[in-house]
């Protein structure tokens, strides 16, 4: 039997947080300068996408967005095995002494966001890295922990936060899947 | 001698164009009957009585070209595994080719594959000897004293008789002693480095390959050879379309 | 999906794999090429894998392409390289190849001088093999670079017109081209002297050409094979002289096509042999992006043929 999907964030919904999210994006960095927005593929690209877009409407400032596949510096590659799809990793600049946001969808067991600090740590020596994630679902594994949260939400282990992006899937949602079994 | 009574195999002789389900009975070590049933055989001394119900009877097989390695391959096979290999598969006499290391191409290797061959006790072994001396193709080895010690035939198999001119004296030679002269046929300057048939198969492989015409112009030589000469030519292990029909034609 | 069920355990050749496993080794070569352009170029997947390039052959080019991309992944790379000895060649594998896994490896990048020889090797060692040249066989990671390489400059492969140029009964390169090549939906030709040309090679769903001017007419790109030099003294072929002009590709004969052709080689080059250097160095040659492919390709290969478990990938997926 399929799980039933909550719909738990509407396009209304993430608009709105992320909205805010920017706001708090440049409060947090007393401004724009120097910074650079850095999505994590795939669906952390179009989220950092429109936070430039927001910034830019705010501030009258483009900020640079570069991307992040991390694929390639997962740490399960031993126990489960390569990933079909790696994705681009593009940041054409110089980081070094930069201020950088990373930008997830969804912050789980933190081992994303590890592997995102080793690949821009081979890029170069930012002043400062932050990170902004739409959704907190805790479970963390690592000590890692978002700066700037759009939502936190209490999931339990098992069940799936989709980030669902206009770009990519037609429609802004976040949507809830509970476990197959429950 | 134990007499001995196969019952209801299934009989099988070319040669008498025999294929039937039947007993074989064998008094004093002479084939006394064959053919049809027999019912309660008087048990004068001992009888032994196989059931061969589903098993095959026939005359022992006859291998006219194998190689048994011995002596200097014995890690492979030596003339006792050999023959009783050989035996064990219903054959009861096989000729042993002369690539030997060192080759057979003289008396005193001859003697001594019928002195193993005796010691095995297994399957009849018939030596052939070499054509050329070392199988080096140059200078004939004695046909006469290794026919002498025991070998039924010549052949430098193993590697062809390159020269032409030496195969046409092995053949004018060898009807002295009656005995055929068999021979691997392999143009070596077109096999050279080969490992399979030449043809599409070698192509993907990536495997150089062998053409038909390696065969079978070593086959025309040797029937125009043998019709030139009258000695009697043996043509190793056949194994292109081509090569038939030119054996057909010679016939 | 999983890839390592994939791609199975070796990469032996382009013959046995589908379309889509192919397709799947182009398109993850592609985020590799980035990370050659990094200033720090290196990415820490392979960590802790020890890869082994086993070379029975000489090898300048693969061998170095192979290492860059080992080191880019951060996997220990260690070179072995073995002329033939007097042991016949099997043995002589089937031995190194046992004491390789007792030092507990992970991955053999093989070069050897037979056919099949990395096949063999493959059915009887249980780290992941990749056939770096086997004899007159394949070259399967050649075979890749070429194909990517088509498809960056004319963005499809499908309905492509590509003849392989030379000594193709003695190239690997050409097998996995041609299989490449025909599975990826490209019409392949041939043209070289009918004595360097495999008898029956037709039924591998080849044209061939007999003259070189028809394939540049008939071609959207050559990839022109290395003429060993040791080919003239085999007799196939009377002279380089008379190679160089019936065979080789010129700017002289270039100009009479039809359209631009695209130039690609394998390498190393006999420049004035089965190339002139102003196409070799033209607006149309590929050879050096050829070059900078065959590191991504590489990386792709390794990494997908690199340790884990399938299953475990497929229930991470959620």
């Amino acid at each position: 039997m399929a799980p039933t999907r909550t719909i738990a964030l509407d396009a209304r919904a993430v608009a709105r947080t992320l909205r805010r999210m920017a706001d708090e994006v440049v409060e947090l960095f007393d401004g724009t300068d120097d910074l650079i927005v850095v999505g994590i593929q795939r669906r952390g690209v179009q989220l950092a996408d429109r936070l430039v877009e927001m910034i830019a409407e705010r501030e009258g400032v483009r900020l640079k967005r570069g991307a992040l596949d991390i694929t390639l510096y997962r740490d399960d590659l031993q126990t489960v095995g390569p990933r079909p799809v790696v994705g681009k990793t593009d940041l054409p600049w110089s980081i070094d002494r930069q201020r950088v946001v990373i930008v997830d969808d969804v912050l789980y067991t933190g081992r994303t966001i590890r592997a995102a600090l080793d690949e821009l740590a081979d890029f170069g020596r930012p002043s400062r890295i932050a990170l902004a994630v739409l959704v907190d679902r805790g479970g963390r594994e690592l000590p890692i922990h978002a700066d700037i949260v759009g939502r936190t939400m209490d999931v339990p282990a098992g069940a799936r936060v989709d980030v669902l992006v206009g770009d990519l899937d037609g429609e802004d949602s976040v949507v809830l899947v509970p476990p197959v079994d429950a | 001698m134990p007499h001995l009574l196969l019952r209801r195999g299934r009989i099988v002789d070319p040669s008498s164009n025999l294929d039937v389900v039947g007993d074989v009975l064998v008094t004093d070590g002479i084939i006394a009957h064959v053919g049809a049933p027999l019912g309660d055989v008087r048990r004068d001394g001992d009888l032994v009585e196989i059931d061969c119900t589903g098993q095959v009877v026939s005359p022992g097989f006859v291998d006219v070209h194998c190689h048994l390695r011995e002596p200097g391959r014995e890690d492979v096979e030596t003339i006792t595994t050999g023959a009783r290999a050989a035996a064990a598969g219903g054959f009861t006499a096989v000729c042993a080719m002369p690539n030997t290391d060192p080759v057979t191409d003289n008396q005193a290797a001859v003697g001594f594959i019928i002195r193993q061959a005796q010691r095995a006790a297994a399957a009849r072994v018939y030596p052939i000897g070499a054509i050329s001396v070392g199988q080096r193709g140059e200078a004939l080895a004695e046909f006469g004293e290794m026919i002498g010690a025991g070998a039924v035939a010549v052949s430098d198999d193993g590697k062809p008789v390159a020269s032409a001119q030496l195969m046409r004296t092995a053949l004018e030679y060898a009807r002295t002693f009656e005995i055929p002269v068999a021979d691997h046929c392999e143009e070596p300057t077109l096999a050279a480095g080969g490992a399979m048939n030449e043809g599409v198969v070698s192509a993907r492989l990536g495997l150089k390959g062998i053409p038909d015409e390696a065969e079978e112009i070593m086959v025309i030589r040797d029937i125009l050879l043998a019709r030139r000469t009258g000695g009697h030519v043996h043509l190793c292990h056949m194994s292109t379309k081509g090569s038939v029909e030119l054996i057909r034609w010679g016939k | 999906m999983s890839t390592s069920a994939d791609l199975g355990k070796d990469l032996l050749g382009l013959e046995e794999l589908t379309t889509a496993q192919i397709q799947l080794l182009l398109d993850v070569s592609e985020p590799f090429k980035e990370i050659s352009l990094r200033s720090i170029k290196k990415v820490p997947t392979l960590r802790g894998a020890t890869v082994v390039n086993l070379f029975f052959e000489a090898s300048t080019r693969t061998r170095l392409s192979f290492e860059f991309a080992e080191k880019r992944l951060s996997a220990d790379a260690v070179n072995v390289a073995s002329s033939g000895s007097s042991v016949s060649k099997g043995e002589t594998l089937v031995d190194t190849a046992r004491n390789l896994e007792a030092m507990k490896i992970d991955m053999v990048v093989v070069r050897h001088g037979s056919s099949g020889a990395a096949r063999f090797l493959a059915q009887r060692i249980e780290s992941n093999v990749i056939n770096a040249g086997d004899g007159m066989h394949e070259h399967p990671t050649q075979g890749l670079l070429d194909l990517l390489t088509l498809r960056d400059h004319f963005k499809r492969l499908a309905g492509l017109r590509v003849c392989i140029c030379g000594d193709v009964l003695h190239s690997r390169v050409a097998r996995s081209n041609i299989w490449g090549l025909r599975k990826m939906g490209a019409e392949v030709a041939l043209c070289g002297p009918r004595s360097l040309l495999p008898n029956a090679v037709e039924e591998m769903g080849v044209t061939v050409f007999r003259r070189i001017e028809e394939a540049i007419e008939w071609a959207d790109a050559l990839n022109i094979l290395r003429l060993q030099l040791e080919r003239m003294q085999g007799g196939y072929i009377p002279s380089l002289r008379e190679y160089n002009r019936v065979f080789g590709v010129t700017r002289d004969k270039l100009e009479r096509a039809p359209r631009d052709v695209l130039i690609m080689h394998p390498g190393p080059m006999n420049r004035g042999v089965e190339i002139d250097s102003d196409v070799a160095d033209g607006p149309h040659s590929v050879i050096l992006d050829q070059v900078t492919n065959g590191v991504a390709v590489r990386m792709a290969v390794l990494y997908l043929l690199a340790g884990g478990n399938p299953a475990l990938a497929e229930a991470a997926k959620g």
